[in-house]
């Protein structure tokens, strides 16, 4: 219904019902009403009606520019229990308590062949900017996109979002190699049916490495995958560097010296979709990743030295996540990562932790999800007589999402 | 808190058995939605489950299988692959299509409209905004009045893919809800034109389309049978996974000579 019929119902409404009702026209007599003035009653509701048109048309106007841009956005209230390892009293890190661990704000702007979009993360810790940009859509399935953008790398960042992890946070070996999850660049995609490829050129070193890129190499990172629908596979690549400008020290000597320190990383990943049991869809997920030099500031000596510059690791995760009816689903990780894989156990550099996660989620309709993750480290490679810490952690999590 | 956590978990997991007692819900379609109810008071009647059918269109349908607050989404559509990847997402498989009865998207005008035929790239003209006057098109000297679907609608989507291109619908298109309530709009307005599923055009006068074959079709059976009117499509149900229980019940009574007879008398054509 256009703007105009609706101005008319609603002048009509309005409108004193007199001048459309059938009134036999009184003859003129001494002391008798005087006859209304039909003609110009019915100008004056046309006025009205016009009058409330032209209101209506610039709402019109202005929503369907509003509906243009999409807000969306989600809470994740949890509560956290540490065994012992994972707490010191000499840090002040409460073994168990309840935080925000993300609270993100998404806005998105389509304008059709142009896009923006900004997404924030608000938490106990303050407000930072996860993801801004700015995207051309152009023929044939490219997009272009230049800001802070998700890495295209793997299945667990460069495809889920934090809001649908399985376990509820990224597997180790991604949480390093991949920290922060996004960086500042410029990236183009394409896609065509089932394949998409995406590859860009960043400053290299993520959003936890600092407001600015430490220096003046870049880093090429991409994924080519497939979506067959039941089965989607991938393969990413990494390749840039690390520039040390100044040797780090440790008295006299040179803990790492200046110079130029590969950043690399490989990846496959798969996921699977199975429709086996009655009771819900099974999903098998599997990611392996290689790689040296990881994620963080090189702001200080110590803090190039936390880096494991030039140090090849990798790791990987196995997955699976069972759907049971409308509400519920079970999902179970195995995830090793390898800090280290030059050092053999019972090396002073050697680490290798395997977790095994089990999460349960119950979702009440499409906004919320409760879950609960228990998660259970287990040290399997380290210096000569390590022991296995005492690091298990019970999680309970409340998301909201809209 | 180990003890609390485990109790929590537990709870949970006793609650799936319990939905089960509820009605099959299907949700979607405002085509189907009468067919969908006709299926369902006569599945109830020969003792199937209980099934509680309500409209809102394809996209709203679908979103809701989506959701997990429906069994069963109706669509006169098929479902987007964007859909597909958040129902892959949420619930770990894809949604199964069941084309359970054909339909002729049909386009009417006002019983005194002398226009009777129209090819496709002249509704295509008209719904764009292009072509404003009936006499563009062998008809009176009179501007067209455009009746439309909300976005949630499928038939809006189909008409915008296979009718517009994928062009944008004319500003002055009225978005009506239901194809009811544009079959009661085009019977009031001499000078109006809108769409929707064949069962609904009564009381207006349903235009012949251009086929292939150069030749002006109807949507009835046989035409869209044939395939020879060229707006025919498939009506869908979509189930998370294969139909399984009483969703697969559901649909396969739709699918039988009984359930294909009642789309008939509804104004749909079976689908085989």
């Amino acid at each position: 219904m256009n703007a105009r019929s609706l101005a008319v119902l609603a002048a009509l409404a309005l409108a004193p019902a007199a001048p459309f009702a059938q009134e036999a026209a009184a003859p003129a007599s001494p002391g008798a009403e005087p006859q209304r003035d039909l003609a110009g009653d019915v100008d004056k509701v046309a006025g009205k009606a016009d009058a409330t048109a032209e209101k209506l048309a610039e709402l019109e106007t202005a929503v369907a520019a509003l509906q243009k841009l999409k807000v969306s956005g989600y809470v994740q209230g949890r509560f956290t229990w540490n065994d012992s390892a994972i707490y010191a009293t000499s840090t002040n890190i409460d073994r168990e308590g309840f935080y925000i661990r993300r609270g993100r704000l998404k806005t998105v702007y389509d304008a059709g062949v142009g896009e923006a979009a900004v997404q924030i993360d608000a938490t106990a810790s303050g407000v930072s900017l996860k993801e801004a940009y700015a995207r051309l859509k152009l023929p044939y399935g490219v997009v272009v996109d230049v800001g802070q953008i998700l890495m295209p790398f793997g299945y667990e960042v460069g495809q889920v979002s934090s809001a649908n992890l399985d376990v509820l946070e990224r597997s180790a070996v991604v949480r390093k190699l991949l920290a922060g999850e996004y960086d500042r660049g410029a990236q183009v995609s394409w896609k065509y049916g089932g394949l998409t490829a995406k590859v860009g050129i960043f400053n290299g070193n993520g959003v936890d490495g600092g407001a600015r890129d430490n220096d003046a190499l870049k880093d090429f990172i991409g994924r080519v995958g497939y979506d067959f629908g039941f089965v989607n596979v991938g393969v990413s690549g990494w390749s840039g560097k690390l520039r040390v400008y100044n040797d780090v020290t440790s008295g006299t000597t040179v803990t790492l010296a200046k110079g130029d320190y590969d950043r690399t990383r490989f990846g496959a990943d798969a996921q699977a979709y199975l429709d086996l049991l009655p009771i819900g869809g099974t999903a098998v997920k599997v990611e392996y990743l290689r790689g040296e030099t990881i994620i963080g500031s090189t702001a200080t000596g110590a803090d190039l030295a936390k880096l494991k510059v030039g140090i090849m690791q990798q790791g990987g995760y196995a997955t699976v996540v069972q759907t049971i009816g409308r509400s519920d689903s079970v999902a179970v990780r195995y995830d090793y990562y390898d800090e280290n894989v030059d050092a053999k156990d019972g090396d002073a550099k050697a680490k290798a932790t395997g977790t095994l996660a089990i999460a349960y989620h119950h979702y009440f309709g499409g906004n919320l999800k409760a879950s609960a993750l228990w998660e259970m480290p287990r040290q399997l490679k380290g210096p000569d007589g390590f022991k296995d810490p005492k690091d298990n952690a019970l999680t309970l999590q409340l998301q909201a999402s809209f | 808190m180990k003890r609390i956590a485990m109790l929590f978990a537990a709870a949970l997991t006793v609650a799936p058995a319990l939905v089960g007692a509820q009605a099959l819900t299907v949700k979607g379609s405002d085509t189907m939605v009468i067919l969908a109810q006709r299926w369902a008071e006569a599945y109830g009647k020969q003792g199937g489950k209980k099934v509680q059918v309500t409209g809102g269109g394809s996209g709203t349908g679908i979103a809701a299988l989506v959701n997990g607050t429906t069994d069963v989404a109706t669509a006169s559509r098929s479902i987007k692959e964007s859909e597909q990847l958040k129902l892959r997402e949420r619930f770990n498989l894809l949604a199964a299509e069941t084309p359970v009865a054909k339909d002729g998207v049909t386009f009417y005008v006002h019983s005194s409209n002398p226009v009777a035929q129209l090819t496709v790239a002249q509704l295509r003209a008209i719904y764009l905004g292009d072509v404003t006057n009936w006499k563009e098109v062998g008809g009176r000297d009179e501007p067209i009045v455009l009746y439309s679907r909300e976005n949630s609608s499928g038939t809006y989507v189909f008409v915008k893919e296979k009718v517009l291109g994928n062009g944008d619908y004319a500003a002055n298109a009225q978005t009506l809800p239901g194809t009811a309530a544009v079959v009661n709009a085009v019977a009031r307005e001499p000078k109006g034109i809108g769409y929707g599923g064949a069962a609904y055009a009564k009381g207006v006068k349903e235009l012949r389309v251009v086929g292939q074959d150069g030749q002006g079709h109807l949507p009835n059976a046989e035409e869209v049978r044939s395939g020879a009117y060229p707006l025919s499509r498939a009506l869908f149900m979509y189930t998370r996974g294969k139909p399984q229980g009483d969703a697969k019940a559901f649909i396969e009574f739709c699918l039988s000579p009984e359930g294909q007879a009642i789309a008939t008398q509804v104004g749909y054509f079976p689908v085989k």
